[in-house]
């Protein structure tokens, strides 16, 4: 059985009077990526800071590789390569150095030429080959986040933590980084948070929600995305009032969520059984002066499932 | 016991790691620029006081040179060790160099070492030995003592200076790990190296050979020149205690320093 490469178990942290975390229960799967998501506020930094030994938790066990962090941080976190949320390297120090100065800090690490050459391979991969010899106090914010990938993988750790690794960056940037994520896969797994859910539908094998200090939802992204059989998305024009009367109280009708667009309106039905969808076509088809645009099965987005998991009113 | 054993490796590997990184900082363009500007302040300094000066001072060349390198590079030790301990913990530089293999330990004892080998020398070794070079070629340091001191001599006085900076190094990184503002931090020790310094009244003259005050201060008891001056000129080094107690003094204050920076949340 593969040891998952990160385990947390009943994760306290209490700042004075604060409860960051609650009991936090989470599974990270050794080579997979996991996109962790939650609003802010929701526990994913200090999770994150207390996977790296940065802060302590209150009580609860955390193992990265199967090592517990609290016993033995030092061993873990020569297995990790970490990005933090506002990355900031040594002022002094070029963009090179930075990189060969964190190569340098992990046990067995190349020297000489081979080290000048892994670390110029890795600028290269965050697209800073024109900035290297460029001291780190004239960067900009996406020009750090770069650098902080570079130097969070130069120790070819085998557990990469990135603490909202596309943010700051523009268009550009946010693809090359979830390009340079994906292409993680073969060699570590990948944990990182974000509050883009389209950068977790594109690159994540598996999801974990958190919100208030707890575990919401965890599992594969296409187990969160599966949608049941009576979800039926309706996109109608014209006075569709009387239809969303008469429907509303057909006891195989659960619920209707409607959203307005000018004259066109996008319907969600949710149906009592996936059977009941043929009670509902043709009660749509009766609609008077009504024109059916698009009728199917609801597609869930990420947004969907986090908003509906998560909640709307759960910021900071 | 296998996992202690590479715990300790990977430790050891990550205090060299970031001892090496800080010490790297005094090399290149930069340091030789920090160089040429520390040899030319302090032998500017000391210049002005032997030759473009008065000349019964300049007569005391080598004293102005030791009092010089017991002021400028401590106090450049402060500013910097303040802005290394309380800085990098407070900009998050602390926090990156320990999220990776480094222990928190091995990361303030690297820190403080790193700047104190760094100012050992470029500001007093090499500065020192420049010094060395051009002080007896001067007329007014003729008129007291024609011959140059023995270099050896020399050495061991430098090297006392060196103590005398590891001291204030160490008590600005415990204060700095302890109080974690830089103001407050700089302003404290700045404080004690005055008292130490200036106004040894406050302290029994039989603590002085306990205390970084035996080696800044002429013994009051005999009430010539500060000990190194004397050693230079031949005579015995008298506090010998004093160079053995500052050092493990500055040794307990690193080590409380690392203990109890194991204590923050970074």
């Amino acid at each position: 059985m593969t040891v998952p490469a990160i385990e947390i178990r009943q994760l306290k942290k209490r700042y004075r009077k604060v409860e960051a975390l609650r009991g936090l229960d989470l599974t990270v799967e050794a080579g997979s990526v996991c996109g962790f998501l939650g609003p802010n506020g929701a526990g994913k930094t200090t999770t994150m800071k207390i996977l790296m030994g940065l802060i302590r938790p209150t009580s609860g066990w955390v193992a990265v590789d199967g090592i517990d962090v609290r016993e033995s941080g030092l061993l873990a976190r020569s297995h990790i390569g970490y990005l933090p949320q506002d990355p900031v390297f040594p002022s002094y120090q070029t963009v090179r150095g930075v990189v060969a100065t964190a190569a340098r800090l992990y046990p067995g690490h190349l020297r000489g030429s081979a080290l000048r050459r892994r670390v110029d391979d890795l600028i290269d991969r965050v697209g800073m080959t024109d900035k290297a010899k460029r001291r780190t106090a004239g960067l900009s914010g996406g020009e750090r986040q770069r650098l902080g990938i570079a130097q969070a993988l130069i120790g070819e750790p085998d557990l990469v933590i990135l603490d909202e690794p596309s943010a700051g960056l523009d268009p550009t940037g946010r693809r090359d980084m979830l390009n340079l994520i994906d292409g993680l896969r073969s060699t570590a797994t990948v944990f990182y948070s974000t509050h883009i859910l389209d950068d977790v539908e594109r690159i994540s094998d598996t999801v974990i929600m958190i919100s208030r200090g707890v575990v919401v939802a965890q599992g594969d992204i296409d187990e969160i995305l599966t949608v049941p059989d009576t979800d039926y998305a309706v996109r109608l024009r014209g006075d569709a009032e009387a239809l969303h009367s008469r429907l509303e109280y057909e006891p195989w009708v659960k619920s209707i969520d409607v959203r307005r667009h000018g004259d066109i309106e996008d319907w969600i039905v949710r149906l009592s059984d996936g059977s009941a969808v043929e009670r509902l076509a043709p009660a749509l088809v009766d609609g008077e002066g009504l024109d059916i645009i698009e009728f199917h099965l609801s597609d869930r987005r990420l947004e969907d499932a986090y908003l509906s998991l998560v909640g709307v009113d759960n910021g900071d | 016991m296998a996992i202690e054993v590479a715990a300790v490796r990977v430790g050891i590997g990550g205090f060299f790691g970031v001892l090496g990184a800080d010490l790297r900082r005094w090399l290149g363009r930069r340091g030789l620029l920090h160089l040429i500007l520390w040899v030319a302040g302090i032998n500017g300094f000391v210049y002005f006081l032997v030759v473009a000066g008065l000349a019964e001072f300049g007569a005391l060349g080598y004293e102005n040179l030791l009092n010089a390198l017991m002021l400028f590079p401590v106090f450049a030790g402060i500013i910097l060790a303040e802005a290394t301990i309380v800085g990098e913990y407070r900009s998050g530089v602390a926090a990156w160099l320990i999220s990776k293999p480094v222990t928190r330990g091995g990361y303030v004892s690297a820190k403080l070492m790193g700047l104190w080998i760094g100012l050992s020398v470029t500001v007093i070794l090499i500065p020192g030995l420049v010094a060395n070079w051009w002080l007896p070629k001067v007329e007014p340091y003729r008129f007291v003592t024609p011959e140059a001191p023995e270099f050896g001599r020399f050495l061991v006085a430098l090297a006392v200076t060196m103590v005398v900076l590891g001291f204030f190094i160490a008590v600005t990184g415990l204060l700095g790990v302890v109080i974690r503002r830089r103001g407050p931090v700089a302003l404290l020790v700045m404080v004690l190296w005055l008292v130490l310094r200036f106004a040894p009244s406050q302290i029994r003259p039989s603590w002085y050979r306990y205390l970084p005050t035996g080696l800044m201060r002429a013994d009051p008891d005999v009430n010539g020149w500060i000990p190194g001056m004397e050693y230079i000129h031949g005579n015995p080094f008298g506090p010998v205690s004093a160079v053995w107690a500052t050092a493990a003094v500055s040794l307990a204050f690193v080590g409380v320093a690392m203990l109890l920076y194991r204590r923050l949340e970074l």
